[in-house]
């Protein structure tokens, strides 16, 4: 019984919040139509269940929101302040009631005002109607006994799972995920049938589906906890007389689902601090030069091994002194020892049990007990809480919560014989030692890594990690990688190799091993030997960059200024060996990662190739087809949305781009040449890589070149140019008569002078005939192009 | 009422612990070693797809870092939600003893002090009781 109760409550509970915050909404954009039809959908939802449950007072609650909706739907009416909140009180009730079924506490109120209040903003509103159709009627106490005792005897359509099963069965597919991998390893070896190959496709195939649902069991979107803000703030703007607008951005971002019910009360009252004591009155912001409307930002995002949730307003800001007094007078610390104390200290004595720093308790907010439980909550589920205190422009205050149970993908990297992971999203660059823009500096003893004249903290992974004395030189043929820890700044590791990225399910590490603050998690990668994730902030911590460093810098309006600095980096290309054997460059930036493709991943197809991995498959370019049975290196490449793969032979080294004055003969293909270590190297043009589809799509011209039989010029030189230049070349005679542009070296009359472009075997132009000269490239393609434009007009 | 105890020997002495919170015990292989960790962690093993925080329990009584035998033996057990194996020189048997065979001591050899919280008598022989938890972190420990 309690199961089936529950369930009805957890859903209408869930779909009572979206619906409050698209009814916010919908008050703010009433021409949007989308939104009025989703509320009314969600509301029909509600009524659909309590009807369904046999709930006669909730089914009367939301049967009379769903008609004043669907009158708002139909245009007939348009909403107002009043009207919304006379809907949102109904849906409270609703909420009220909810909770009430858990509780089993009776809510002895009569719902009929609150629905004749909705009602009231019908156009054919009578009292008459509402009492004939019989809204309110009834004792509340025997409805709700009545409604306890038909959600007994209903059944539903989802199933409630403890949190223990879920655990084992996570385990039993990751066990599986590791049988998969050692059957894989054997059957490689063996070198099976192909028939047990494809067996073993399938049964892979499978077992990664259910690893990813299972995955998806634990997480949900951090959305279930923002929906129910927006109302939250619409109802505190009316209270409190101000006018705040909420942003709110990383809804899609995933927390573990035990988390979203324990930051559920933290968030709200960080949120109400922030509308009541943080945003000023309008009069006081417009005196302050700031607009009349109050901003607060809550955005959640994902940074390498932590969920950071950060909520900003652009109201006052704490102010120390008003603290200081407050502090003073509530006994919480001794004047003596408030002055002894760093800002950031100071600031952490707002989280001390019993203090407000509002002038007055409003219904709202202030009662004195609010931050010390908010730190006590997030410290509960193992995050910590920051505030950063801009007097006069605002406070931001980031949750860090810790990432338990997800997949990040990571890093392997080697050092001191040992290997450990590190969240690829605190991984700037990574550069071979030897590279030449790479050297070492030393302030005092304190060795400084220069990169492209970016000097960063150095040290080496085995130093940091204990496992040797300090090292001062960097081996040639080892690794440097730039690390940013998700908050401060930059510093460059020295590892002996850089072996692989995978993507790992981190789990927790234990307490005892949580004190040398270097380790985040563990993890089985999918060989079966556990390795450590690497914590980004504790390495730095380790290094002796301490919290005030990575301050440093920091800004104070609404955009990370940190972010920007990496970004202003000069713009590099990684340089590689094209499957053709020449040394080539691309730019950094459209590089995603590097890849090794098993050939059994590669398809032969339309003419192309093609990676699958996964559900994805993705186009490879500059790569002829003769694979061998070793697995092929693999730039993979993304411009954000599609994905290529560039076969490579090997990849050498990043260089910063620095273009030589050489004129590029193909720019369709290369961008422009680039210096590397004293050499030119070709800069590929990424925009063609991403192009090819395109040529398909626009049916490229059909060339017909005469030729004789053997032909050889045109067949080698010039069919060539013309296909690389996105033209359809044909040398059948049939195809004369559809043939978009002639080309021709004969010097007799054209059958069709508009098509034909008569191609010269000499530069100077001594005969008597019209022509281009057959290796002037540019005026050919322009001639083609002429003459294709005149046949469209 | 019958309790089960599992009988083992950590730092050459026969110990017991309370099976109820024993899960299994492991034959350990291939460890992998953390660096810079607390000297009580002899380091990380996968059973299957599991990672187990190896504890050196004799380090606790000994003060001695031992290297984790290939092939040694590891008592299984969880505590708050992390799955520990503590190491043991060897495991003996599992027995059965009456609740009133376990009583409290007064006075425990200082080194497994913070380790032991009873006794039972097990044919003739006084053993102590080790909890599991204070091996895994000082925070747990009995003395304190």
């Amino acid at each position: 019984m309690d199961d089936l109760r529950d369930e009805f409550i957890a859903e209408t509970r869930e779909t009572l919040e979206i619906l409050s915050s698209q009814l916010v909404q919908w008050e703010k954009t009433p021409e949007d139509h989308g939104l009025i039809d989703s509320v009314f959908r969600f509301v029909h939802t509600v009524k659909g269940s309590c009807g369904f449950l046999d709930l006669p007072r909730l089914a009367r609650l939301s049967h009379a929101a769903e008609e004043i909706l669907s009158v708002a739907r139909d245009g007939q009416l348009l909403p107002s302040s009043e009207l919304v909140s006379a809907v949102l009180s109904v849906i409270d009730r609703i909420a009220l009631l909810t909770d009430a079924l858990e509780t089993g506490e009776p809510i002895d109120d009569n719902d009929a005002e609150l629905i004749q209040n909705m009602l009231a903003f019908l156009p054919t509103f009578d009292v008459d109607d509402v009492e004939r159709a019989d809204y309110g009627a009834g004792s509340y106490a025997d409805l709700l006994a009545d409604d306890l005792e038909t959600i007994v005897k209903q059944r539903s359509q989802t199933v409630r799972i403890p949190l223990a099963l879920l655990d084992k069965l996570m385990n039993g597919v990751s066990d599986l995920v590791l049988a998969r991998n050692e059957v894989s390893r054997q059957l490689r070896r063996l070198h099976g049938s192909t028939d047990t190959d494809q067996a073993f496709e399938r049964l892979s195939s499978t077992v990664s589906e259910i690893r990813d649902a299972v995955g998806h069991m634990r997480m949900q979107p951090i959305e279930r906890l923002f929906s129910a803000l927006p109302r939250l703030v619409r109802d505190m703007c009316i209270e409190l007389d101000k006018e705040i607008k909420l942003e709110i951005d990383g809804s899609d971002v995933e927390i573990d689902r035990e988390m979203v019910e324990s930051l559920r009360d933290p968030l709200t009252h960080i949120l109400r601090n922030a509308a009541d004591h943080g945003i000023e009155q309008k009069a006081e912001r417009i005196a302050s030069g700031k607009g009349a409307a109050g901003r607060i930002f809550i955005g959640a995002r994902q940074t390498g091994n932590q969920i950071v949730v950060e909520i900003r307003d652009d109201g006052r800001g704490i102010d120390l002194d008003k603290l200081r007094s407050r502090v003073l007078a509530r006994k919480i610390v001794t004047e003596a020892k408030w002055n002894s104390l760093s800002e950031k200290e100071k600031l952490e004595l707002i989280f001390a049990a019993g203090l407000s720093t509002a002038d007055k308790v409003t219904a709202v907010s202030g009662r004195g007990v609010g931050m010390d439980i908010v730190r006590n909550n997030v410290q509960a589920i193992g995050g910590t809480i920051e505030l950063e205190n801009m007097p006069g422009n605002g406070l931001l205050i980031s949750l860090r919560l810790p990432l338990t149970l997800s997949i990040i993908p990571a890093l392997i990297l080697k050092a001191g014989g040992g290997l450990y992971s590190l969240p690829r999203s605190t991984i700037v660059e990574i550069l071979s030692a030897s590279n030449k823009h790479v050297s070492l500096e030393f302030i005092g003893e304190l060795p400084i890594a220069n990169i492209r004249g970016q000097r960063l903290s150095f040290a080496r992974l085995e130093t940091v990690l204990q496992l040797e004395p300090q090292s001062t030189k960097p081996d040639h043929g080892r690794t440097v990688i730039v690390v940013r820890p998700p908050s401060g700044v930059p510093f460059a590791l020295d590892v002996e190799l850089v072996v692989d990225i995978e993507e790992l399910v981190v789990k927790p590490v234990p307490p005892i091993l949580a004190k040398s603050g270097r380790y985040a998690g563990t993890s089985l990668p999918d060989n079966g030997r556990p390795v450590l994730l690497l914590d980004a902030s504790g390495l730095a911590e380790a290094i002796g960059l301490k919290d005030s460093d990575t301050r440093f810098g920091r800004q104070l309006g609404w955009h990370n200024e940190a972010d920007a600095v990496v970004e202003e980096c000069v713009e590099s290309a990684l340089v590689f060996e094209d499957w053709d054997g020449a040394t080539r460059a691309i730019r950094l930036s459209v590089v995603d990662r590097m890849e090794d493709i098993l050939p059994s991943e590669i398809h032969a197809v339309a003419g192309g190739f093609c990676v699958s991995r996964g559900d994805e498959l993705s186009e490879i370019v500059g790569f002829s087809g003769e694979a061998g049975l070793e697995e092929i290196k693999m730039l993979r490449l993304s411009d954000g949305f599609n994905i290529r793969y560039l076969a490579v032979r090997d990849v050498f080294d990043i260089f910063p781009i620095n273009r030589l004055s050489v004129s590029v003969q193909l720019p369709d293909t290369f961008e422009a040449v680039i210096e590397c270590d004293g050499r030119p190297v070709e800069l590929l043009n990424a925009y063609r890589l991403f192009e090819n589809d395109a040529g398909s799509i626009r049916n490229p011209a059909l060339c017909f070149v005469e030729a004789d039989d053997t032909g050889g010029w045109e067949r080698t030189i010039l069919a060539p140019l013309l296909t690389a230049s996105g033209y359809r070349v044909s040398f059948d005679d049939n195809d004369r008569g559809q043939a978009d542009v002639i080309l021709t070296r004969s010097l007799e009359l054209p059958t069709v002078p508009e098509k034909t472009i008569r191609l010269l075997d000499s530069a100077t132009n001594d005969t008597v005939v019209e022509g281009i000269y057959k290796y002037d490239r540019n005026n050919l393609v322009a001639a083609i192009e002429t003459k294709l434009r005149r046949a469209v007009s | 009422m019958k309790q089960l105890f599992l009988l083992a020997q950590i730092a050459g002495t026969e110990i017991a612990i309370r099976s109820c919170v024993v899960e299994s015990v492991i034959s350990v292989g291939d460890v992998v070693e953390i660096p810079g960790s607390d000297p009580t962690i002899a380091g990380l093993f996968a059973l299957r797809s599991r990672v187990l925080t190896l504890i050196d329990s004799q380090f606790r009584v000994t003060g001695r870092k031992n290297k984790v035998p290939h092939g040694s033996f590891a008592v299984m057990v969880e505590i708050d939600n992390h799955i520990y194996g503590l190491i043991v020189d060897r495991v003996m048997d599992v027995i059965q003893i009456e609740e009133q065979a376990v009583s409290q001591i007064s006075r425990v050899d200082p080194k497994w002090q913070s380790l032991v919280d009873n006794v039972v008598e097990v044919e003739g022989r006084v053993i102590m009781v080790v909890d599991p938890a204070s091996l895994v972190s000082p925070d747990y420990s009995i003395a304190a």
